[in-house]
């Protein structure tokens, strides 16, 4: 390579430029992976078996997930079911963490769960690390807003 | 002899050319890298995340390393082989960028590729520009002022939004994006039109750029 005339090497790395640019604007890349509902039902447990929700919490039995016909079956992105899980999971020490019936001590130990495991990987989805940080520090109006969501997300009833 | 010494004397300058080609490739990598890092981080009111995706700090260091290189050229092809070091730079800044999003999001490569796939087509005029303004900042004439005056410009828009969110915002993002931008400035002539020819430079890429595009990021 280094051999080569000036005027050839330069026009290789031209020819590198324009062909890296030119496959980036023609080609759509390759298709993502996909889920049918039974890959997302399968993914959702998964990750259930390696997380524990708050008390009096329990991972739902049955996933309402629309599978689509045999015609045209749905197709879920991969992870999907993992982050259902991973969000069921924050909303229910999240609830807790906000939770005016319970003592203080519990409180205090939800925000801790929330916070230790959150830093460690992995986690599928960004989970509102900052409300929970924001919490720590005596600012629960974040978390308090983001548990308020969990009721009313489709898929995650909230007991 | 004389024809021994020619050939070693283009080696090592085609080395020299590849040496540099390489070095701002890792610089590239390096700072997407931090570039991405910085934009997982919402500390400081969300300032570091909005340096971590912004443009205008990660382009000015580009600049600031072809024009390093430019010296170094000699004056055949030197736009050229700028333009190519200048394209090492940004493709290894990009791919770096997103394979650290991909690695840290759990995303694959067809989830990060549709967000990385027109930036890399940029990059091919890109190169041309920033190799032509980083060769040509070199000049001792009135075209060198305004090269020299190109990154404070389509900076402008960056420090000015930022400027505006409050403290940690100026802080974080537009005090280091103006100094970086403003380094080239050191190497201005110290000529009395100089000044006036950085001003209206700045203003005419700026505002406009400010006007077109106020929330220019990586994430628009």
């Amino acid at each position: 390579m280094l051999a080569l005339p000036s005027r050839l090497a330069l026009l290789s790395a031209a020819l590198v430029i324009v062909a890296i640019s030119g496959a980036a604007l023609v080609w759509d890349g390759p298709a993502a992976p996909t889920w049918s509902a039974d890959g997302v039902v399968a993914e959702y447990r998964s990750e259930a078996a390696r997380l524990q929700l708050a008390p009096g919490w329990r991972w739902q039995k049955e996933l309402s997930i629309d599978a689509g016909t045999t015609e045209t079956p749905m197709h879920y992105g991969k992870g999907f079911g993992t982050q259902m899980a991973d969000y069921r999971w924050f909303c229910s020490w999240a609830t807790r963490a906000v939770s005016k019936r319970l003592a203080p001590k519990a409180r205090r130990n939800a925000l801790e769960q929330l916070s230790t495991k959150m830093r460690a990987p992995p986690f599928s989805m960004k989970l509102p690390e900052s409300a929970v940080a924001g919490a720590l520090r005596g600012e629960i109006q974040y978390l308090r807003e983001d548990a308020s969501m969990c009721g009313k997300t489709v898929n995650l009833p909230v007991k | 002899m004389a024809i021994q010494v020619q050939t070693e004397t283009i080696e090592r300058r085609q080395l020299s050319i590849w040496l540099a080609i390489a070095g701002l490739g890792c610089a590239g990598a390096l700072t997407g890298l931090i570039a991405q890092y910085l934009r997982q981080d919402n500390g400081a009111d969300g300032a570091l995340m909005t340096l971590g995706g912004g443009m205008a700090i990660w382009v000015a260091i580009g600049f600031l390393l072809a024009r390093r290189t430019a010296g170094a050229r000699p004056a055949r092809d030197r736009i050229a082989w700028v333009s190519v070091t200048a394209a090492a730079y940004l493709f290894a800044w990009l791919i770096a960028y997103h394979a650290l999003l991909g690695a840290r999001e759990h995303l694959g490569f067809a989830q990060v590729w549709p967000q990385m796939r027109y930036w890399l087509v940029a990059v091919a005029p890109a190169c041309l520009a920033l190799g032509f303004i980083a060769t040509e900042s070199l000049r001792k004439d009135v075209l060198g002022d305004i090269c020299l005056a190109l990154p404070l410009g389509w900076s402008l828009s960056e420090i000015y939004s930022n400027a505006r969110l409050g403290g940690a915002h100026i802080a974080v993002v537009s005090i280091p994006t103006l100094l970086v931008a403003s380094l080239p400035l050191l190497a201005l002539r110290r000529r009395w039109w100089s000044l006036p020819v950085v001003v209206v430079t700045v203003l005419v890429i700026g505002v406009p750029f400010h006007l077109l595009f106020p929330q220019f990021s990586l994430d628009s």
